[in-house]
């Protein structure tokens, strides 16, 4: 019966591995797919929140001049409560328009590399505990005078990949109780047999092995009766074989026995 | 010792409340009353604490009395006078030309504001250097290239511009003058018509009606208002007509679009622009800067407001893009 509970065990743990695995490539992947629909959303967002500015752009207007600016950065953060803050900053990344009272003077250096490796295409990209969006205001002649930056936390995103980390593992749990007791149920079913034959073969040896101590003792031996007799009888013809191997290969032994 | 110490305390606060008590004499000059830049600029003096005297005086779109206003300001030794408009920023501080001349003002600090082209006006120098050690001002015009290209977001067929201008203001020939160096560069036709001046050297409401017929058989796709406070001040005959015809109308004043028919403005309002001189007065009062050592302050706020009710009337949507940044009135 030992041997099944290895089996099992065996098989249990392979499971708990091959499920700890799917576990954290399912997490990772989640993460991944999670944070691009972060990004795209906020593309999406800082597309609308760049069309009326692309609009004072093309007529001429500096972006600093905009008098309803700040109404147009407002109505864009409220369709996101979580955002942190909407910037319009220009070329240089000096910051004309914000959300924020008092706004920074420049929007962040990791941002300004981020725009000067993607050419004139939205971009975002993850920055400590927040996401950082951009997408370039044009102006007539396709010149681009600046761009909208949107800032939204990481928080919330780390919290859906973590709910789903902690979904996956409850999952991972139930499966793993559900597979222990399936196992257990179907290793019974197919190698039952051949794990009772086992267990019945290994009593024959120990008894036999007892046998012989017992005789060797000069007690009496054993009388086993069980379906292994067969068995026995092969061991003990075996021993006796041996012996009698042993005592012709003896060097002493007496010539007239 | 410590009488000693307090008399000094209450010395010092003498001497502290007699100069938070100084009270600083303003002459404002006018061409048609008092309207939201005049209101702009003494509220923010009030608002800023700077005790002011507001002396108001209006030449009721007459150049005669701006001498008189000026004399007044001498024997009432003013600490400042605010100017209004172009007409008025002429009669009484002169231009470039007239530094020599001492009937016009080069002695009393002098701010102006709703110039259209103070340079052009030979007011000033530049804007960055007056040239005038007793003058500065404001401006808050958008150049003229962005009321192209507005007319043209709004209307990409566009292809003429019609304009009325009155000779009588210095400020509406210059404006025609800008427009039509734009012409060639900007690839369109401009048809300006200057609007006949009576006997007494003005020009007559109207005339407005049948000059924008004019325009309308000269097929104009657009008018623009240009700069003229004739115009301004006859908007509703001005715009109507434009409507009537079925042409819209960009003005550079954003109450014509509020409060009367025109389509669309590019501009400031009127009431920052006040708020803007107030700055520069303040500068000037309290600051103790000379008047020539500021630069004109330029206006940093510009709208786009679409009158969508007459959008309505001439069957004529403005485009998606624009209309998203624009701020619109019925």
């Amino acid at each position: 019966m030992a041997l099944f509970w290895r089996i099992w065990l065996a098989v249990t743990f392979v499971n708990l591995v091959v499920l700890t695995i799917f576990v954290g490539l399912a997490t990772l992947q989640f993460g991944n797919i999670n944070s691009d629909l972060v990004g795209e959303r906020l593309a999406v967002l800082a597309e609308r929140t760049a069309a009326p500015f692309n609009a004072a752009a093309k007529i001429g207007l500096p972006l600093s001049t905009v008098r309803n600016a700040e109404a147009l950065l407002e109505r864009a953060r409220q369709t996101d409560t979580a955002i942190l803050a909407i910037h319009v900053f220009d070329n240089a990344g000096r910051i004309v328009q914000s959300t924020d009272k008092p706004p920074p003077t420049e929007i962040p250096a990791k941002a300004l590399a981020a725009r000067a490796v993607s050419g004139d295409a939205p971009w975002h990209i993850e920055s400590g505990e927040i996401f950082l969006s951009s997408i370039d205001i044009i102006a007539r002649g396709k010149i681009t005078v600046g761009g909208v930056l949107i800032v939204y936390p990481r928080s919330s995103s780390v919290t859906q990949i973590r709910a789903m980390g902690a979904e996956l593992a409850l999952a991972t749990i139930v499966i793993l109780l559900f597979g222990a007791v399936l196992s257990l149920f179907l290793l019974r079913l197919s190698i039952g047999k051949q794990i009772k034959l086992y267990d019945s073969i290994d009593h024959a040896v120990t008894n036999f092995e007892r046998g012989e101590w017992r005789s060797a003792a000069g007690r009496p031996s054993l009388c086993i009766e069980s379906e292994t007799d067969e068995l026995n009888h092969l061991l003990e013809t075996a021993e006796k074989s041996y012996q009698v191997a042993g005592r012709e290969l003896d060097p002493n032994k007496d010539e007239s026995l | 010792m410590f009488k000693s110490f307090t008399v000094a305390i209450v010395l010092l606060a003498c001497l502290s409340s007699s100069a938070n008590a100084t009270q600083y004499k303003i002459m404002i000059a006018t061409w048609r009353g008092c309207e939201e830049a005049c209101q702009g600029f003494q509220d923010y003096l009030v608002e800023h604490g700077v005790d002011t005297q507001f002396i108001m005086r209006d030449a009721q779109k007459k150049s005669a009395p701006l001498p008189s206003f000026l004399a007044e300001a001498r024997e009432k030794k003013v600490d400042l006078i605010l100017t209004w408009g172009t007409s008025v920023t002429r009669g009484i501080a002169g231009t470039l030309a007239d530094l020599n001349n001492q009937e016009l003002n080069h002695d009393i600090p002098n701010v102006f504001m709703i110039v259209a082209d103070p340079v052009g006006a030979g007011i000033v120098k530049s804007l960055d250097h007056t040239g005038r050690p007793n003058l500065t001002g404001t401006y808050n015009r958008v150049p003229e290239e962005t009321i192209i290209e507005t007319i043209r977001s709004y209307l990409p067929d566009f292809k003429r511009l019609g304009l009325l201008y009155n000779t009588d203001e210095k400020n509406s020939v210059l404006k025609r003058d800008e427009v039509a160096d734009l012409t060639g560069p900007m690839s369109f036709e401009l048809v300006a018509l200057e609007l006949p001046l009576d006997t007494n050297g003005k020009p007559h409401v109207d005339d407005i009606a049948t000059k924008i017929s004019e325009l309308k058989e000269a097929e104009v796709d657009f008018i623009y208002l240009g700069s003229s406070s004739f115009l301004r001040d006859n908007k509703d005959a001005f715009t109507v007509a434009a409507v009537n015809n079925g042409i819209p109308v960009l003005s550079p004043y954003e109450n014509l679009v509020h409060e009367s028919q025109a389509l669309i403005s590019v501009a400031a309002r009127y009431y920052d622009v006040g708020r803007l001189a107030g700055q520069q007065a303040e500068k000037i009062l309290i600051g103790k800067i000379a008047p020539g050592d500021l630069p004109v302050l330029r206006m940093t706020d510009f709208a786009v407001v679409i009158n969508m009710g007459v959008a309505k009337k001439l069957k004529l949507f403005p485009p998606m893009d624009l209309l998203q940044m624009a701020e619109t009135v019925n």
